[in-house]
C-alpha cells in the first residue's frame, strides 16, 4: 500500500511528538555514515548511508547536466555549505562522498556560503573566477540582484547561466523571465527539495525534469488526495535511491503540473512545469 | 593512510622525528619550494626577481629569512586585481587535475582564491587534516557534529580526515553564524555527538543559548567528550569555563591561516598549534625590522609550504601575531609548536611588545561578566593602551576590568565603552567598521 503523502510540517510535527529526529523515515537496519539536517529550523533529519550519498551526488549530477554543465566548467555555488545543492557538488563538501556531482562531469565547485552577506563575494568570484555555471538559492535572489544593481555588474560577461534554485517552494516563468531582463542572462530553474534530497533541472526548452532512475514524480490534486502521474497540483516525490532513510510520497511546498507527453528536448522523463 | 590504533597519542612518526633530522628535511623542503617556484610559478618569478634572488641553495634558516623575500596579502590580492583573475601563477598544480577552489578569509576586504588537486587532497594536506583532527581527539568510528561551509580549505580538509578516519558526521544546517547555533544545539540534543568542531562563537552561542532554554548544559552536552574550536584564541578561563559548564573532558583550538593555507591543533597540553614541519614550515620575525625571532619573542609569522599540488605560499606573512613556543611539548610531539594571539591590525604595538587580542581576552575571561564579549585594542599613549568594549558594564565593573588588564599585563590600560564597535557576521569585532 502506498504511503500516504507528508509534507514538511507533518514530518517536524511527527519528529517532535516522538522525539524522532528521522520522523519515522530512518531505516533501522541500514549504517549511517552521514546525518543531514533536512531544512533550516526543521528538526527532521536524513540517516544516509555511504551508498546514498554517492547516489545523491549522481543525482545531482543529472540535474547539473541537464542545465548543461560540462567538463571543465568552474560552478559557483552560492548557498550554504550544508545545503543539498552544495554537499554533493563536491567529495571534499561532505564525507565519506568519493565523487562529487562535479567530479562526475569534470567541473570544478567553488562554493560562497549562503549568508545574504555574502553576495558580494559571489559576484567577487564571478568577477575573478567566470563560472560558466553559476547557482543561486532563490532565497538570495533579492539580495543578489541589489547587489548587481549596486557594482553594476554585467554577469553576463562573466557566466553562461544563472541557475536558481528553491527549496521547496515553487518559482514560476514570470519570476524568471524578470531575472532574464534584469541580469540580461539565460536563467533556468534547480528545484529542489531537501527533506527529499531531490533535484529537477529545467531543460533548455523550459520545462523540468526529475531523472525517473533516481525519483517517482507524482502530483497531489488536491490536499489529501491520492496522488496521480499526471495533472496538476502540490508535486509529490518518492526518493528511488536512499537507503537509510524512506522518502516515499514526500509532499514539498510547490504547486505544478505534470504533462502527459513527452518534452520536445528529447528527455525520456515526463515534462513538469511549476504553477506561479 | 594508515590509522594508528585509537588509544595512541601521536598520529605517525613524522610528528617525532629527532629536531635535527627535522631541521635537515625542513632545510632540503624550502630549498625544493623555492627552487620549484623559480622555475614553474610567474607569481614567484617575479618576486624573486625583483629582490635579486640568486638561485644557490640557503644552507641555514637564518640565511632562507635573509635572502627569500616575504610576501603580504596585499601583493595577493593585488595580483588578482591586476591579472583579473584568481590564477595567479602561484598554483603548482603540475598538471594535474583541478578539484577544487577555495577562498581565503578575505581579511583585507578581499578574497584570494586557492586551488587543490586530489593528489594534494590525498595527500600532505590529508596528513595535515589527519594530525590535526586526532590532535585534538577525533578518533575512528566517533559520532562527530560538524559544518562544512565549503568555501573555506579547512572545511574540505576536515572533510577528507572525518572520511579517512570513518567518523560519522552529523551536519545541521546553516553555517558558523550566530543566527544558525539554535540549529546546532538542536542537533546536539537529537544525536549525541561524542566530538564537535566548531568555530568559538557559535560555542558561546550554544551555551547562552542552553541558559535561554534553562537547559542544563551538562546534559545537553552529556554525550560530548571534546570541542575543538577554530577562528580565535580561546583564553585558559574560558576554557575552564565550558569544561566546568558542559562537563566534556576537553576544549581545544585549532588555528592557523586560510591565506596561507597551513593549520594546526593543540594537544592536551594546550601551550600552542603544533604545525607540521614535514609540510609547512613557520618561522616569525619581528614585524617592524623583519628580522628573524628567536623561539619565545612575539612578531608576525610566515609560512612556507612544502607541498604542491595546489597553490602554494613561500614565505607569506599571514599578518597574525605569533610566537614559536619554546620547549619540549608533554605530549611528545617534536614538531614546532605556535601560538597565535590574534591579527597584527587587531593588536598595538608598543616599542617593548605587541599588545594582541589574545592578552586582553586572557584577562577579561577572569571576570564572568566580561567573558566572550567584544572588544578592541586601541592605542592610547607611547606606553598606554585603551580597550573598548561592545557591551555596558557598570563603572564599578569597567573599573574592575581596568584592574585585571593591568595587573595581567603590567601595562598602563583602561577598559571603557565604546558604542561604536562593528561586529561582523561570525560575531567578531570589525576593526574601523
Amino acid at each position: 500500500m502506498p504511503a500516504t503523502p507528508a509534507g514538511l510540517h507533518q514530518l517536524a510535527t511527527h519528529a517532535e511528538r516522538e522525539h524522532d529526529p528521522f520522523a519515522g523515515r530512518r531505516s533501522a537496519a541500514a549504517e549511517p555514515a552521514v546525518v543531514i539536517q533536512a531544512a533550516d529550523g526543521a528538526p527532521v533529519y536524513l540517516a544516509l548511508t555511504r551508498e546514498d550519498i554517492a547516489a545523491t551526488a549522481r543525482a545531482l549530477s543529472s540535474a547539473w547536466k541537464t542545465l548543461g554543465v560540462a567538463g571543465g566548467d568552474t560552478v559557483l555555488i552560492y548557498d550554504y555549505g550544508a545545503s543539498p545543492l552544495t554537499l554533493f557538488a563536491s567529495w571534499c563538501y561532505v564525507p565519506h562522498l568519493e565523487k562529487g556531482a562535479a567530479d562526475l562531469l569534470g567541473a570544478v565547485p567553488i562554493c560562497n556560503d549562503g549568508l545574504p552577506e555574502f553576495a558580494s563575494r559571489a559576484l567577487h568570484v564571478l568577477r575573478y573566477l567566470r563560472p560558466g555555471v553559476t547557482i543561486v538559492d532563490a532565497a538570495h535572489m533579492p539580495v543578489f540582484l541589489r547587489r548587481v544593481a549596486e557594482e553594476r555588474a554585467r554577469i553576463g560577461e562573466w557566466t553562461r547561466l544563472l541557475a536558481v534554485s528553491p527549496d521547496d517552494e515553487a518559482a514560476g516563468p514570470r519570476e524568471i523571465a524578470a531575472w532574464e531582463r534584469e541580469l540580461d542572462l539565460p536563467v533556468r530553474l534547480l528545484l529542489r527539495s531537501g527533506p527529499a534530497l531531490f533535484f529537477a533541472a529545467q531543460c533548455e526548452a523550459g520545462a523540468l525534469h526529475a531523472d525517473p532512475r533516481h525519483y517517482r514524480v507524482e502530483v497531489a490534486p488536491v490536499e489529501g488526495s491520492e496522488p496521480v502521474a499526471v495533472g496538476e497540483g502540490s508535486l509529490c516525490i518518492t526518493n528511488r535511491f536512499l537507503r537509510g532513510t524512506s522518502v516515499e510520497r514526500y509532499l514539498a511546498n510547490v504547486e505544478v503540473a505534470i504533462e502527459r507527453g513527452l518534452c520536445s528536448c528529447g528527455r525520456s522523463s515526463r515534462p513538469f512545469r511549476c504553477l506561479a | 593512510m594508515r590509522i594508528p590504533p585509537s588509544a595512541q597519542e601521536i598520529f605517525d612518526a613524522g610528528e617525532v622525528l629527532p629536531p635535527a633530522e627535522m631541521a635537515r628535511r625542513q632545510l632540503r623542503g624550502l630549498n625544493r619550494a623555492v627552487r620549484f617556484a623559480a622555475a614553474n610559478l610567474p607569481f614567484y618569478q617575479r618576486v624573486f626577481a625583483e629582490a635579486g634572488l640568486a638561485p644557490e641553495p640557503v644552507r641555514s634558516f637564518d640565511e632562507y629569512a635573509r635572502r627569500v623575500p616575504s610576501i603580504r596579502k596585499a601583493d595577493v590580492a593585488g595580483a588578482v586585481r591586476a591579472a583579473g583573475t584568481g590564477q595567479i601563477g602561484i598554483e603548482a598544480l603540475g598538471g594535474r587535475r583541478l578539484s577544487n577552489v577555495v577562498m581565503t578569509s578575505g581579511t583585507l576586504g578581499f578574497n584570494t582564491f586557492a586551488f587543490l588537486t586530489p593528489s594534494d587532497l590525498r595527500g600532505g594536506s590529508l596528513l595535515n587534516s589527519l594530525r590535526e583532527l586526532w590532535i585534538v581527539g577525533v578518533r575512528p568510528g566517533m559520532k562527530v557534529l560538524t559544518l562544512s561551509p565549503a568555501w573555506h580549505a579547512l572545511a574540505l580538509l576536515d572533510t577528507r580526515g572525518l572520511t579517512a578516519l570513518g567518523a560519522e558526521a552529523v551536519i545541521p544546517w546553516g553555517t558558523f553564524a550566530p543566527r544558525f547555533v539554535p540549529n546546532f544545539l538542536d542537533a546536539v540534543v537529537a544525536h549525541r555527538p561524542e566530538h564537535i568542531l566548531l568555530t568559538a562563537p557559535v560555542l558561546r552561542g550554544m551555551i547562552e543559548e542552553c541558559d535561554r532554554r534553562e537547559a542544563d548544559a551538562r546534559d545537553v552536552f552529556a554525550s560530548v567528550r571534546y570541542i575543538a574550536c577554530a577562528g580565535e584564541s580561546l583564553s585558559a578561563p574560558y576554557r575552564r569555563h565550558v569544561i566546568e559548564r558542559t562537563g566534556i573532558d576537553d576544549l581545544f583550538e585549532r588555528g592557523g591561516s586560510s591565506d596561507g593555507m597551513f593549520g594546526g591543533g593543540e594537544c592536551f597540553a594546550h601551550r600552542g598549534h603544533h604545525i607540521s614541519a614535514d609540510l609547512h614550515y613557520v618561522e616569525v620575525i619581528d614585524p617592524v625590522s623583519g628580522e628573524l625571532l628567536a623561539p619565545g619573542r612575539r612578531g608576525v609569522p610566515l609560512v612556507t609550504n612544502l607541498l604542491r599540488g595546489r597553490s602554494v605560499y613561500i614565505r607569506f606573512n599571514t599578518e597574525d601575531v605569533a610566537a614559536i613556543v619554546p620547549g619540549e611539548c608533554p605530549c611528545g610531539r617534536t614538531d614546532p609548536v605556535i601560538e597565535l594571539y590574534g591579527r597584527l591590525s587587531d593588536s598595538v604595538v608598543l616599542e617593548d611588545r605587541i599588545v594582541a587580542p589574545a592578552d586582553i581576552r586572557e584577562a577579561l575571561d577572569t571576570i564572568p561578566d566580561f567573558m566572550g564579549q567584544p572588544f578592541q585594542i586601541e592605542h592610547a599613549g607611547p606606553a598606554r593602551i585603551r580597550i573598548a568594549m561592545g557591551v555596558t558594564r557598570p563603572w564599578a565593573m569597567l573599573s574592575r576590568a581596568t584592574d585585571a588588564v593591568r595587573s595581567a599585563l603590567r601595562i598602563d590600560a583602561t577598559v571603557t565603552i565604546s558604542e561604536n564597535l562593528a561586529v561582523g557576521w561570525k560575531g567578531q569585532v570589525m576593526r574601523g567598521g
